[in-house]
């Protein structure tokens, strides 16, 4: 991995960077990074806002992550209020683009980011969505039932998504992006879950990529 | 001497207890560590391929070469990532619901067989119908008059296969039913052979002339989806295509097939914005699936001028446009009238 600053990125991103560049025939991809850009810069954002401070933000080949310093630790509500901010930026970004009326560049960007902001609304962990959901479940459950809970929520639902991927490629003659993603899904699911496992004194700030 | 003969012992058994062996289970036989675990469930895993494969390709060929297929199709399966991002940000614009809009591209991403594209994005071609047609026709083994007759368009005159389908063209065709001399010389070009199911009433496969002196294509692109019958792309059913789809980007200028009168413009579920032209002798044009409509109903225009923009409004699921091409009120093969890009 390389590490200059507060940035580390991992050899894997480069890998799928590597891979999307030579699936990407129709030039999207700059277009999807800036729609991810836009997301971290609202959690950024926010987390500056409510008075944390960004310790290190890591780009993986599951997602990117933002890790704060523990010595400035957010509230219950203030960590939402942080996860929410970035599919709000994507989603707020696409009504603008929406109501200007942009050409087709602005058209393709709102389109990625409306489907970007909702994709990481998702309950799956560790999408912000899933996210969310671990904060809700913890004002209700103690803390490691909430995180299985959740881990298995997450599951479930990429399970559901790879047999509809299965299904829909020998019954109604689709090709294989649902089984890719719900792929990618799951092993973002199993990378996270160890990582949180090792670490537990730090306090891991995650967004989906 | 009792105490060091003690100590002696008791380092002597601490020693041998730490070779004990291999941790072991309650039932004597050796436990396994976590990775030696891991390892020997992907040994099972890849058995169970490895048997899966070996038995399924000797007991199921079928059921292999099938499998086959399909993961080719699905391989080579080329999704319009740009076109489905293009839709959810101009229904935004537009200001549709935007579940709607997300679920289209669900839908349009995720299993395009089910409403597919009026672009053909498998290659495989040994499903497609002309082959089979082709095929099936050179397993008759034909003469070679026959071969070239049906590879040059030619009618035949001493064939008996040929005479089966002219009396029927020649008994639709409306008002041109002349004896065989005139029929020559109204038609200077071969008439093409049409072997496939019978047509529906009021569509004809012949090339009959127009009788109008100039005319153009409406989009210069690629013919998507030719006229006849065919397995529909959204609903699966083997239909008879009333047109041809002409493949071409979102916001292509449509223009006039040549001069001619507005008929009428309008919007439906199935076509989208839709407008026919009226031309002189009879003959119509009609455009649909268009995004926008660029002229009013009763208005004239002229060969070329631009009356609509390409678009996948009504029964589509890619920007094309649907053209048909009518000679009192009988469906012709547009194709034999526009000059089209080749694929």
């Amino acid at each position: 991995m390389i590490r200059r600053g507060r940035v580390e990125i991992s050899s894997g991103f480069f890998l799928m960077t590597a891979l999307l560049l030579y699936l990407d025939t129709e030039n999207l991809l700059l277009l999807a990074g800036l729609a991810c850009a836009i997301h971290e810069c609202g959690h950024c954002a926010a987390v500056r806002l409510v008075g944390g401070r960004i310790s290190r933000l890591r780009l993986t080949a599951v997602g990117g992550e933002l890790q704060l310093d523990w010595r400035r630790p957010l509230t219950k509500t203030r960590e939402l209020f942080c996860i929410l901010a970035g599919p709000f930026m994507n989603l707020l970004t696409a009504w603008l683009l929406a109501r200007k009326g942009a050409g087709e560049t602005g058209q393709l960007l709102g389109g990625i980011s409306v489907c970007l902001g909702v994709f990481n609304l998702l309950p799956i962990w560790p999408l912000d969505g899933g996210r969310v959901l671990q904060l809700l479940l913890e004002h209700l459950l103690p803390e490691r039932w909430a995180l299985h809970l959740v881990r298995g929520v997450s599951v479930l639902i990429s399970g559901i998504l790879l047999f509809f991927g299965l299904l829909q490629i020998f019954y109604t003659g689709g090709n294989l992006t649902l089984c890719v993603l719900a792929a990618w899904l799951f092993i973002g699911i199993q990378k996270r879950g160890e990582k949180t496992r090792r670490s537990h004194t730090q306090k891991i700030f995650l967004n989906g990529g | 001497m009792r105490t060091e003969y003690r100590t002696a012992n008791t380092s002597a058994r601490a020693r041998h207890s730490s070779h004990r062996g291999p941790p072991r289970t309650k039932k004597g036989e050796p436990a396994l560590a976590p990775r030696e675990k891991r390892r020997l469930l992907q040994l099972m895993v890849c058995l169970i391929l490895f048997f899966t494969v070996f038995f399924g390709r000797g007991i199921f060929p079928e059921q292999g070469e099938v499998a086959t297929q399909t993961l080719r199709r699905v391989l080579r399966t080329n999704t319009d990532f740009k076109a489905a991002f293009l839709q959810v940000g101009r229904a935004l614009s537009d200001g549709e619901p935007v579940l709607d809009t997300l679920g289209n591209m669900w839908v349009t991403v995720f299993a395009p067989g089910s409403a597919g594209n009026g672009i053909e994005t498998s290659s495989d071609y040994k499903t497609s119908r002309l082959y089979a047609e082709e095929k099936e026709f050179l397993s008759s083994q034909p003469s070679t008059q026959t071969v070239l007759a049906r590879r040059f368009n030619l009618p035949l005159s001493s064939d008996s296969e040929n005479t089966a389908p002219a009396p029927e063209e020649t008994a639709q065709v409306p008002a041109t039913t002349e004896p065989a001399a005139a029929v020559a010389t109204l038609s200077p070009d071969p008439q093409p052979v049409y072997t496939g199911p019978a047509l529906p009433a009021n569509a004809t496969m012949e090339k009959l002339p127009l009788g109008l002196s100039k005319t153009t294509a409406p989009v210069m692109a690629v013919i998507s989806s030719p006229y006849g019958y065919r397995v529909h792309p959204i609903d699966g059913e083997y239909k008879f295509h009333a047109g041809v789809d002409l493949a071409a980007d979102y916001g292509t200028d449509i223009v006039a097939f040549a001069d001619g009168t507005v008929d009428y413009i309008g919007e439906s579920s199935e076509y989208g914005k839709y407008l026919q032209l009226r031309h002189a002798d009879g003959v119509t044009s009609f455009y649909a699936h268009c995004s926008k409509l660029c002229v009013q109903q009763g208005q004239t225009v002229s060969l070329g001028e631009k009356v609509a923009e390409v678009g996948d409004t009504g029964y589509a699921t890619g920007p094309h446009l649907h053209f048909e091409l009518k000679l009192n009120g009988e469906r012709l093969n547009p194709a034999y009238y526009i000059t089209t890009l080749s694929s």
